[in-house]
């Protein structure tokens, strides 16, 4: 079994953003780029795979710019056995990423393609789904739990009130959640050996026309900055005269 | 021109989230809603008394049951071509069974919307919150998801919008059902809540998160937690609040023993009013609150509640 990881850069999240009003562009030069958090999940989960002998060639894909290299050498450190990069501009929309995924998913004849719940930078959280659509494979989102069983998958998603457990055949994608697993950290061998890895380079397919434009940023409302109380019998008395408190 | 809601589904039960789809979508246009799965003659009792519902378009059962995310969004795509704009809530089915329909139609949603200024044009944050974007249509249908917080339910109303009875395709490959197990936690949902009293890494061990569910039940609250309280194993992932987590906006929000990182205001910025406990001064919970507190969070939750039982037993 192949299993086809994809993986995000996003600029740290640590760092803070700073907008002025109407940017088109938010400008995050010379913030650190990190691998989206949940796909270094996503990642783990593969590798697992292939130590338990269930998978046998973990394969990572970016959709990006050539700088995105770095990540990639960072995954094959972590344990990815090959990377793939579509070389792209920075911020394309998510259907080009999708359409990118799927066609690598197919040229690989990967058998699980996993992604990110999420990217911590736009927080869209549809490429999975949307790529999911495109290849016509049954899908799986906000998943904490993979068990590969002679041609299928089982999963549990973690779903507002509950868990949903759920069978898939494979080929499947799947979109992972934190209580997957904790991702390891790349050794410094490992980390040595990825730096003379080598990275195959694709194009991106033909573009679609653009599903909208982000036009403008501008800073969150500010909540108004409210007042100290005192001591808790303050603080009912406010709360009461707000009427919040049953 | 017309909107198509799809009326969200919670473990197999109709959402009440619904009511605040509809709500977006008369800001768009004339609403018909769509209702799939099981209890769907249940979802459409409910969904065809909401103020702005125009239609109800109940799908009945097929040889799938109930129908997977796979074959709603097949039959949503095979809708498209008479509206405008398809709407759902931004909650796990929502985002489920949206990013399938882009990927059929060949349109990226625009998910998370928590504002919308005219018929083209959204906003969403972005960056955990640090910035809201503006975003204008350019294809049609479009696709978005809503986020509950910023829409309130639409209303109940006497007039019934009239069900029609749409049938599942066949043969759409998808996933097998194998149920759904809800949490055990009887106390309110966290995106129903009047009142959430959250608890951070401040609590130190599970045990001494209890603290945050006896004010919480005293409150008639829900119980939430920080990624960090998640992380130290204080509090289960379903309880989460933030940006990985769960979006909230409870008329009154008590944070105790929070820092107050980016991430977890992403989740918490549309509550009605924030309360902070914590002792250290420069927490930027303090920062955001209405009201703060800078105290020891165990004796200020033991007073709280005490003052809350007085009360409870007059
Ligand atoms: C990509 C990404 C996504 C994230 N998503 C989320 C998310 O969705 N939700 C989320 O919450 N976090 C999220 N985080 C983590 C976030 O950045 C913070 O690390 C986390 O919110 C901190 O949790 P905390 O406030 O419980 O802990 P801390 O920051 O450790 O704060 C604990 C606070 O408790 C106070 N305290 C301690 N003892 C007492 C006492 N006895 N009385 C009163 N006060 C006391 C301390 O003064 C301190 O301010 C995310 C991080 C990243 C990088
Ligand atoms: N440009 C990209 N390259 C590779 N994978 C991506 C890219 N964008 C998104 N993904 C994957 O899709 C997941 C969800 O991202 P998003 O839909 O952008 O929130 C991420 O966690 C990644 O696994």
């Amino acid at each position: 079994m192949r299993v086809l990881v994809a993986i995000k850069e996003v600029g740290d999240p640590a760092v803070p953003v700073h907008v002025g009003n109407g940017e088109k562009t938010l400008n995050r030069e010379g913030v650190a780029g990190v691998i989206n958090p949940f796909d270094e999940i996503a990642l783990e989960e593969a590798v697992r795979l292939r130590e338990q002998g269930i998978a046998g060639e973990v394969v990572v894909v970016a959709f990006g710019p050539q700088s995105w290299e770095g990540s990639l050498r960072t995954a094959l450190a972590m344990g990815a056995d090959r990377a793939i990069l579509i070389v792209s501009s920075l911020g394309c929309e998510p259907l080009e990423v999708a359409k990118g995924l799927s066609a690598c998913a197919k040229d690989e004849a990967c058998n699980l393609l996993l992604l990110g719940r999420q990217g911590v930078d736009q927080d869209w959280g549809t490429t999975g789904p949307m790529t999911a659509g495109i290849l016509g494979w049954p899908q799986a989102t906000f998943v904490s739990k993979i068990t590969v069983t002679r041609g299928f998958v089982d999963v549990v998603r973690e779903v507002d009130g509950g868990r949903h457990h759920l069978r898939l055949s494979l080929p499947a994608v799947i979109s992972v959640d934190l209580g997957l697993n904790t991702p390891r950290y790349a050794s410094l061998p490992n980390i040595m050996k990825a730096r003379g890895q080598s990275i195959a380079m694709r194009r991106p397919p033909e573009p679609s026309a653009p599903s909208w434009d982000i036009v403008s940023h501008a800073p969150p409302p500010v909540r108004s900055s409210g007042r100290r109380v005192a001591s808790v019998e303050e603080l009912v008395e406010q709360l009461d005269r707000a009427g919040v408190l049953p | 021109m017309r909107v198509l809601v799809v009326a969200s589904d919670r473990l197999g039960n109709p959402s009440p989230l619904t009511a605040r789809a509809v709500t977006a979508g008369t800001q768009l246009g004339r609403v018909d809603l769509l209702v799939a799965g099981t209890r769907s003659q249940e979802k459409a009792e409910a969904g065809c008394c909401l103020h702005g519902v125009e239609a109800v378009l109940q799908v009945t059962h097929g040889p799938h049951f109930p129908p997977s995310t796979e074959n709603l969004a097949q039959i949503i795509a095979g809708l498209a071509q008479d509206y405008r704009w398809i709407v759902t809530v931004h909650d796990t089915f929502g985002a489920d069974v949206m990013g399938r329909v882009g990927g059929l139609l060949e349109t990226s949603p625009i998910t998370q919307v928590n504002g919308i200024l005219d018929s083209g044009t959204v906003t969403r944050p972005v960056q955990a919150g640090q910035a809201v974007a503006r975003v204008v249509m350019q294809k049609f249908p479009s696709l978005l998801t809503v986020r509950p917080t910023a829409f309130a339910p639409a209303a109940k109303t006497e007039n019934l919008a009239p069900v029609r009875y749409l049938a599942l395709p066949e043969g759409v490959l998808s996933g097998e059902h194998h149920g759904f197990y809800p949490s055990l936690s009887q106390r309110p949902d966290l995106n129903q809540a009047a009142i959430i009293v959250a608890g951070g890494q401040g609590l130190e061990s599970a045990r001494s998160f209890e603290t945050v569910a006896v004010l919480a039940d005293l409150l008639g609250g829900a119980v939430g937690a920080t990624r960090g309280a998640v992380d130290a194993g204080l509090a289960p992932p379903d309880l989460q609040i933030g940006q990985t987590g769960r979006v909230v906006a409870p008329d009154l929000y008590i944070g105790l023993g929070i820092s107050g990182a980016i991430q977890h205001l992403a989740g918490i910025k549309d509550s009605g009013m924030i309360v902070a406990i914590n002792h250290d001064p420069g927490a930027p919970l303090h920062a955001v609150a209405d009201f703060s507190l800078v105290a020891d969070l165990f004796t200020a939750a033991s007073r709280l509640g005490e003052i809350m039982m007085a009360r409870k037993n007059k």
